[in-house]
């Protein structure tokens, strides 16, 4: 039998904290280590996150650019506080990344 | 004309400590009445002093041990504002270091003043007796 069979691992990292210049390194180096073990795709469920800043930002766009120049991909789940879902169309990520309502949506996605 | 509800915080400048300043906005505000958009209000608020204190962190004190920050935070009545005056003893703000942020492609910088200036009616910057001194207004 000519099996060809391929399994694709997809990190999906909720965060249940504010993401912010504090923490952000932290996170920055979780989401580095998933790369490292060859991990390309990613779902980050923000739906917790009661507050973010640009610092934050700045781990979600770089783990983009690190996980696109591996052929991977990062999609969000939207925040649920409309504050901080505000703060993510102001500066226009909800053009850059895929947004889902839902974990589930996210990954159907890929 | 009432005299303005000033609090004043000094924090040392550290990122650990920041979420105190915004803390405290958001708490000043929970006692004031009738504000319109209370939680948009209060989150662009803490988010503006959450990005000019940690630019502070950042560049101003970069590689300097010891550092502080001063706010004062007054509520003024007629027009009814909330006014933030942030200092710090750090190296001077280079407005040419400060770039808008290209929206159409994700960049991992340059939205800290962005943001600041989307979410506030007032941002200025001025250096004063070898300090820095930001002040941020919104209306209510």
């Amino acid at each position: 039998m000519n099996l060809e069979i391929s399994m694709y691992c997809i990190a999906v990292v909720a965060v249940r904290d504010r993401i912010e210049a504090f923490n952000a390194p932290e996170l920055r180096s979780r989401l580095d280590q998933l790369l490292a073990e060859g991990i390309t795709r990613f779902v980050l469920d923000l739906s917790e996150v009661p507050f973010l800043d640009s610092a934050g930002m700045a781990v979600l766009v770089g783990l983009l650019k690190r996980a696109r120049a591996v052929e991977g991909d990062v999609r969000l789940v939207w925040p649920k506080k409309e504050e901080a879902q505000r703060i993510l169309k102001l500066t226009r990520f909800d053009r850059v990344f895929e947004i889902a309502d839902s974990r589930e949506a996210a990954l159907k996605g890929f | 004309m009432s005299e303005p509800i000033v609090i004043c915080l000094e924090l040392p400048a550290e990122h650990r400590f920041l979420n105190i300043a915004g803390a405290c906005i958001e708490a000043l505000l929970e006692r004031i009445n009738d504000v319109p958009d209370r939680g948009m209000v209060s989150y662009g608020l803490q988010l503006a002093v959450q990005e000019t204190c940690a630019n502070i962190v950042d560049h101003a004190y970069r590689g300097m041990a010891g550092g502080r920050i001063r706010l004062e935070i007054a509520l003024r009545a007629d027009p009814r504002r909330l006014e933030i005056d942030i200092y710090d003893s750090g190296r001077p703000f280079d407005p040419s270091q400060a770039r808008e942020p290209d929206l159409e492609h994700a960049q991992e910088r340059g939205y800290g003043l962005f943001l600041m200036r989307k979410l506030m009616d007032v941002v200025t910057y001025e250096r004063q007796d070898n300090c820095n001194h930001w002040r941020l207004a919104r209306n209510l």
